[in-house]
Order: structure tokens, then sequence, then C-alpha cells
């Protein structure tokens, strides 16, 4: 449940320019623990360069981000995720020569605490490591149970269709367990029946999982069923935050992205 | 009398074998996990307990839905212990159906398996006309409870109404110990005549009826079952057949409680097939449809194969049907042709029969609808152990192949105890110890079906062969007459087309009409790795089934059947159908027999435009989605004409 008081992540007037193009100017966000928040905005507006910025993909100029009160702006990737960020990206970033099952164990290895020479026995399955490779395997397990996602754990991801490789994703982040979720377009390129068991999941996620989710999404309807709030981009400025419904009736989102329906008819 | 009730055989097994030996096998977590009989006698006995604590009385009825998983048998079990009587219906079933069912029966208590049953029974919904309908479990005020064994998704659902399964059991385990006793009482007292089982039948005609079996015919059923080769401790099985059909609790269960066998639950649906491999089942009870699907897979992936292994088959699969067809003759099979099929046995038939998970199979009994010999020639072959059986819910099995004696075109003799006769109308009539106490409420139906000596009026045709076997032809009511007087049976010739692997389903009319035509539904996965093969792209099923090469392939098909079919019955013209057939349209029914009168309704322009002028029609398909949305598809579907030379 959304908490009032309790921040989970703070963006505080990030900038974020290449070259001459300025990708975010002076957003500011806050995400409360607890909640889904879905950043909307037409193509360009600078929804992809937030997460990137959470992740440590990019440097902002300038600004600050908070995670759970401690300044992540200039911290690497890799020590974001172990904090407890993890993601997943529009155009599917999976190892596509492994099998389901290693791409999600590949999440896994931060809590996997061997070491060099553990590594190296537990690949002949001995002791200790051993005792951890099944611990991992359970864990993983648990989330194929969740995502429903059984009959293709052995094959290979490259041959998997399109609309499971997004579940695959989503299982390796959620294998970090995570206490923030990013999610960039989970439903993109779907049809309606996967889309519809996108949101399921993304509900179950956030009720068994994950307690806080930041999703962008093109998808309207989803975006207005399943987010606490809504911030809008246009132009790598926020022009708007809010609840569904305020978000829906603001006349500044209807003019950058929702159209006014008028414009066309009146220029032909 | 000890042991003469499904609940005492239940617990006398459950004592014997205790935590000593697994009764069931769930695979989990990609893990099978074991249950022994003890796991299950304590489940199913407090949970039989925690519902009488809520109210639940001996007699009353209990609905459960869901996967084929334990819980369904801790649940059943636990109903049948308790004196009740469980019902099931199907997982995929919509809202309306599950209303049907929980009235009708008068349940209870409902004990379902996800979020996904919990939501069909709690939130308003559609029924078929698209009205808007209130909650079931508002409307049905005999519910008490609603009984969910996977909680994922329903933490937040505070509907009083809700429980957990476990709940449910750790409530019997208190109400155990302040009153101890209570459910061996029962047991005690639970006598060979009392109900234990209610199914619902498919429906191929009218609404679902509800139909009622007590210890005594379903032990009787289950003795026939276990003819071919009596289940024993080492014995596995596999349930995936949709637990709400019956069958399985009819045949097998009784059997395997008895020789304290195991049952395997398979992960997923769409896991059984390597699930049933990595258990190879040792006795299987399947289905015509399974064994049609079965088959094609094998063609498919040989014509696939390597060059080797497509010779091999071609060579020995011949031999294979010829030593098969000797010993169904009981002809002698010399030395020569015994070496042959050893050779083809080690490089050809047992390689398949492991990917079809029969290597460990040793007797497989096919009930259910007809079945073109064809098929069950297939499996002979492979040098199983296959035998048919002839049999409606309501009086099962009354015909089977008994060791020595199988035909393929027949269904075998009467069964220990079992009567058949064919009456005047052709109708075959049945009597025996496995015949049903009647319909559940409905007495009219029962007298329809049962006349006043007990004969079971089954509604099919067929005659007695010279060596005093059954033949089952058809449903009197689907026998077709062409305009010139030769009859003909639909089913028959469905059969014998579906035996192509590009033919999944087929639709066969003529009654008055000139001559027979089909509307046939292509197999879309493997029809559509021929058009891979060679290069014919495509889209969607739509787009593939009106494929002119498409049509080629089908057509030469059904030349081949034409062949082998009475000049007069021979296939006229074709259409291919743009859709599947699906239960969801209520074409199927749920355990995918045909509806043959809600398909020639739906279908009737365009069996029309099979027997017009024009050779092609336009067709406008309604489409039902599950959670009752519906949307229209308009297709041009070309029909077929089979030249008179052909034919």
């Amino acid at each position: 449940m959304v908490s009032e008081d309790k921040t989970n992540l703070r963006l505080e007037h990030l900038h974020l320019n290449f070259g001459g193009v300025r990708a975010l100017v002076d957003v500011s966000l806050e995400v409360k623990d607890g909640e889904i928040l879905s950043i909307i905005g037409p193509n360009g507006a600078g929804k992809t360069c937030i997460l990137n910025c959470i992740n440590g993909f990019y440097r902002p100029q300038s600004g600050n981000i908070y995670f759970e009160g401690g300044n992540i702006t200039r911290l690497p990737s890799h020590r974001i995720a172990r904090l407890g960020i993890a993601r997943t990206f529009q155009n599917i970033e999976l190892f596509t020569g492994l099998s389901v099952l290693d791409n999600l164990l590949a999440g896994r290895h931060f809590y996997m605490a061997g070491g060099l020479a553990g590594s190296i026995l537990g690949g002949i399955y001995f002791g200790k490591a051993h005792k951890e490779e099944v611990e991992q395997r359970r864990v993983i397990e648990e989330i194929i149970d969740f995502l429903e996602i059984e009959p293709i754990r052995k094959q290979i991801v490259g041959t998997v269709p399109y609309g499971l490789r997004k579940r695959v994703e989503l299982g390796r982040a959620l294998a970090l367990q995570p206490k923030l979720l990013l999610m960039d377009e989970p439903m993109a390129g779907m049809n309606l029946e996967e889309k519809e068991d996108m949101a399921r999941f993304i509900l179950d996620i956030y009720e068994e999982r994950v307690s806080t989710i930041v999703l962008i999404e093109h998808d309207m309807g989803v975006v207005m069923d399943i987010s606490h709030r809504v911030a809008v981009l246009d132009f790598g400025r926020k022009i708007a935050e809010g609840k569904p419904g305020e978000i829906k009736s603001d006349p500044s989102v209807i003019k950058a992205y929702l159209g006014t329906g008028k414009t066309k008819t009146t220029g032909l | 009398m000890p042991g003469d009730t499904i609940s005492k055989i239940f617990k006398q097994t459950c004592e014997k074998y205790g935590d000593k030996k697994v009764a069931l096998r769930y695979k989990n977590l990609g893990v099978w996990q074991p249950y022994t009989w003890k796991d299950w006698w304590e489940q199913s006995k407090y949970f039989a307990i925690g519902l009488m604590s809520l109210g639940f009385r001996p007699g009353d009825r209990i609905t459960i839905i869901g996967d084929n998983e334990p819980e369904w048998y801790f649940a059943q079990f636990a109903g049948i212990c308790a004196g009740g009587i469980p019902t099931g219906a199907y997982q995929d079933s919509g809202p309306d159906e599950i209303k049907y069912v929980i009235t009708q029966s008068g349940s209870t208590f409902v004990v379902v398996e996800d979020q996904e049953q919990v939501d069909k029974l709690i939130f308003d919904y559609r029924d078929r006309e698209g009205k808007e309908q209130k909650p079931i479990a508002e409307e049905v005020s005999a519910i008490r409870k609603i009984i969910y064994w996977d909680s994922k998704g329903l933490r937040f659902y505070d509907d009083p109404i809700l429980m957990r399964f476990d709940e449910v059991v750790k409530l019997g385990r208190e109400y155990d110990n302040e009153h101890p006793g209570l459910l061996e009482q029962i047991i005690e007292n639970s006598d060979a005549e009392d109900p234990v089982m209610l199914t619902y039948s498919s429906g191929t005609t009218g609404l679902p009826k509800g139909i009622v079996h007590n210890s005594r015919s379903v032990l009787a059923a289950s003795r026939c079952w276990d003819l071919p080769s009596p289940t024993g401790e080492k014995d596995e099985f596999v349930s995936f057949f949709p637990l709400a059909y019956g069958a399985e609790f009819l045949y097998a269960i009784p059997a395997f409680i008895k020789g304290g066998a195991t049952v395997n639950f398979p992960e997923e649906l769409e896991t059984v097939a390597t699930d049933i491999r990595e258990i190879g089942p040792s006795k299987s009870s399947t289905a015509p449809r399974l064994l049609e699907n079965e088959v094609s897979f094998v063609q498919v992936k040989i014509a696939d194969a390597s060059f080797f292994k497509r010779i091999a088959y071609q060579l020995f699969m011949p031999v294979g049907y010829r030593v098969a067809r000797m010993n169904l003759r009981n002809q002698k099979v010399n030395l020569f042709w015994r070496a042959v099929y050893a050779l083809g046995y080690l490089l050809v038939f047992r390689p398949i029969k492991d990917w079809l998970a029969y290597s460990g199979n040793r007797a497989m009994l096919i009930g259910g609808a007809s079945m073109a010999a064809e098929v069950f020639e297939f499996f002979v072959a492979l040098g199983i152990d296959a035998r048919m059986m002839y049999g409606m819910i309501e009086c099962t099995p009354t015909a089977m192949h008994m060791k020595g004696d199988i035909d393929p075109e027949t269904s075998g003799m009467p069964t220990p105890g079992s009567e058949l006769r064919i009456s005047e109308g052709g109708e075959i009539l049945s009597r025996g110890p496995q015949r049903m106490l009647g319909y559940y409420n409905n007495p009219e139906d029962t007298a329809k079906l049962v006349d006043e000596k007990g004969w079971v009026h089954t509604s099919d045709a067929g005659f007695i062969t010279e060596r005093g076997h059954l033949v089952c032809i058809d449903r009197l009511a689907d026998l077709g007459t062409l305009a010139d007087g030769t009859g003909f049976s639909p089913s028959y010739i469905e059969n014998k087309l579906k035996f192509s692997p590009y033919i999944r389903d087929a639709i066969v009319t003529g009654d008055n009409r000139e001559f027979v035509g089909a509307l046939v539904s292509i197999d879309f996965p493997n029809l559509g790795k021929w058009a891979e093969v060679h290069r014919i792209p495509y889209t969607t099923f739509v787009d593939l089934s009106q494929k002119p090469d498409v049509y080629d392939l089908i057509k030469k098909d059904v030349v081949a059947i034409n062949r082998r079919l009475p000049e007069k019955q021979r296939i006229g013209r074709f259409a291919l159908l743009h859709k599947e057939l699906d239960a969801d349209d209520a074409e199927l029914t749920r355990t995918r027999k045909l509806r043959r009168k809600e398909v020639s309704q739906r279908y009737h322009d365009m069996i029309e435009a099979l027997y017009g002028d024009k050779m092609e029609y336009t067709a406008q398909a309604r489409v039902t989605y599950r959670d009752g949305r519906t949307a229209t598809i308009t297709t041009k579907v070309h029909i077929a004409s089979v030249e008179d030379e052909e034919r």
C-alpha cells in the first residue's frame, strides 16, 4: 500500500544534455514507497532517459537522485543494482544463446557467495557450492512458477517468442529481489491478450513481490487502470503529475500527448 | 462387508502403506514432489472434518474446479469420506456453465484452484447472451464457502465467503481434537449403494445432465478397466484428462487405490507431453482424439527427420502393420517376420514409443468416440497392448477387447456381467452392474435412458458381428441418408479424414443431399510447418487455410480417403474452415467432441454453399472470448470440388 510520508526514490532538478540536445530539463520527481508510478509522454520526451539516469547508465549534468535516502547519482550501475533497483528494457536485453533458466540465474549472481573457489567447485557440484546452486534454483523456480513460464524453462532464449521473452526479462529483474522495479514499456508490441496477461503480472508482482514500481508505458488504458500516480513528460520537461483521473483531464497533457482531436479536421 | 465402498478402500490402503509409499506425485518448481498415502489421508481427513465443522453434512454436494493437482483429489476424497457427493466443473468453463453445475448439484461448498476461478465466482460477469449478471456467490445463496488452494494474487481479497485450503485443514485438526473419531465413524457406516460421484455429461445434446454413481457401480467399472492387466504397487499413472470429466475417477482411481499404485500430476497443461515422458506411465486411459494427434505428430516429425530415419520408418512401418495384423488375427508369426519385426522394433518402434511416452506402457485403454482402424493399428504395430472400450459414462464399459480377441474395427466383447443387445431400430442397448444410479434430480431423463428392465438406451447405432463383437457406427440421430437413399455415417468419414496429419476436425454433411460434403478444419501447427518447408508464406490461421496450395494438399488426402469409401459415400466437395472449432464457441464439448447440432446451425449458410453453384462463400464468424466479449471476422472461403474421376 502507498505510504504518503515515506519516499522510495527522489529525483531533484535533473538536467541531462547530449551536446545541444536537452534530454531532461529540471526534472524533479518523487516515488513514494509502495506505489505504482507511470511515466508517459510522446516519443523522445525523455522517459527512458530518466530510467537510464536512475540506473547509472547516464550521468545527469546536474541534479541528484536519492534512493532510500542515499545519493546514488554518481554510483556505477552494478552498485545501484545491488542496492535493490532492477529494470527491464524496451528492446529486451537477454543472453539469447543461453537457456531461460540460465538467464534467470544470471539475475541471482549478487546472491551467490561462493567466490572464485566456490564457483569452480560449483561446476562439479560439491559441498557448499552445491547447496548454494540448489538454493538459487529454488528461488528461480518460484519466479518461473509465478510468471507461468514452466513450458519454456529449458529452451534457449533465442527460440522463445517475443511475448514470452518479455516475461523472461521481467523474471530476471525479479530474480534480483529488488525493492524498486523499473519497467520500460513492458507491453510494447504485444497483442491484447498478452497485454492483459502482462497487466495482471504487474499487479501480482506489486501485491506479492515488489512494492514500488516505476512504469513507462504507451498504452493509456493500462496506465490509467493500474497506476496510482502518473507523471507526464514533454520535450524533457515534466508538464504534469497526479492521479490518473486528474491527468486525463489536464489540458496541457491533452495538448501534448492525448491530442485534442480538432487540429486535423480544420487543416484538411 | 469390509472394503466395499470407495472410502473404506481408501482408508485401508492409506493405513496399509502409511508414509512408506508414494501415492501422488506433483511436479512443482520443476521437481517431482511426492505425497505419501499418509499425506493424502491426512489432507483429505482434516479437510473433510474442516468442512464438517463449517456445516457440511453427509449427502451434501461439493463442486471442485481446477487443474489436475493433488488438492483436487484431497477435496474429492474428503467429500467422499464425509459421506458427501463431489462434483467438478471444467476449469476453462465460463461463469454461466459453472453456475449451472453449482445450482443443479445444489453444492454448499465450492473448492477452486486459484484467482482465475475465484474471480468467476465473486465478480459480475456477462453471460453467453452478453447480459450483465450478478456474482455467482451472491446469486446462489446455498454456497457457504469458496475454498481456494493457490493463493497467488488473492492476498487482498477480503470477501468473507473466501477461505484458504490449509485454513480448512487446520480447522479440521482442531475440530478433530475436540471430537475424535467422527470421520472414521462415517466411513465405517458407508454403504456401497451411497452415491460417491456426480459428473456432468458433456452436453452433446442439450443441457448437461448430472450422472450419479455409487461405490458399487464405480468399482464394477474399475474392475473392467483392470482386466487387461491388474494394477499393482509398481504401476504409474499420469492424470491429465480434466478431472471434471469423471472418467478417470470411474476407471483408474479405484484400481489404483486398491493396487497401491502412484498417480502423477503434470506441472502445467502445456508441459504434459514432457512430464509424461519423464514418468513413462505403465497404464494409460486415452481417447481417440489424443491418439489421432499422436499419429499426426509422428508423421510430421518423420517427414522432418533425416534421410536415414525416414528410410527406416518407411521400411519398417509396413512390417509393423503386417505383424500387427497377423497378431490381431491370431495367426502364427513365422520366424522370419519375427526377426524383421525385432529389428524394426530396435530401430523404429522403440524410439517412437519412447517419444510418445509409451516405453513403460503395459496396457492402453481407449474409450470415447469411435476411431479409425488405421490409428488403432498404428499403436499395435508399435508393440503396444491397445484395447478399445465402449460405453457412455452412464454405463461403462459395456464392451471391451479381451486378450487374444481384438479386432480394430470393433469395440470388443461385452464386459463380465454386462449384456448388449441391438434394438429393432438399430440402437445399442446395454445393461450391467456399472450402470449409474440415475441423473441427478432429473427422473424424466433417467426414465428416457433406462427402461423398466434396466436396459440403457445409448442412442448409438451399432451392430454385433459374427464373432460377437460390438461395432458402434455413430450416434443414431447423426446417421444421414443421401437423396438417393444411400445411408452414411458422418463420424465414420470424419474419423477417416482426421487420420490425415493436416486435418484437425471435420464436419461431414449430406443428409437429403446429392452427395457427401465436408467442412474441414486444418491442423494449424502441422500445416504451418508444412507451409514453412514448402516456402509458402502465410500470416494467420485464416490466411493459411485459404491458400490454393493447402487446398491441393488436403484434396490429395480427400481423394485417398475416397478410394477407401463406398462409391456413393465419397466426398464430393469440401471447404476449409476459416477458424478452428472451439469449445468456447460451443462447437465442441469440453472433451472435444463435435456438437453436431450447434455446428450445423452455425455453419448452415456455409453448408448450403457447399451444395450451391458458387465456389466461394463469404463467412462471418462470431468469436467469443473467455471473458464474454465478442468479435466478428469476415473471410472469403473457397469451396473445392473433388472431380468425378478422382472420386
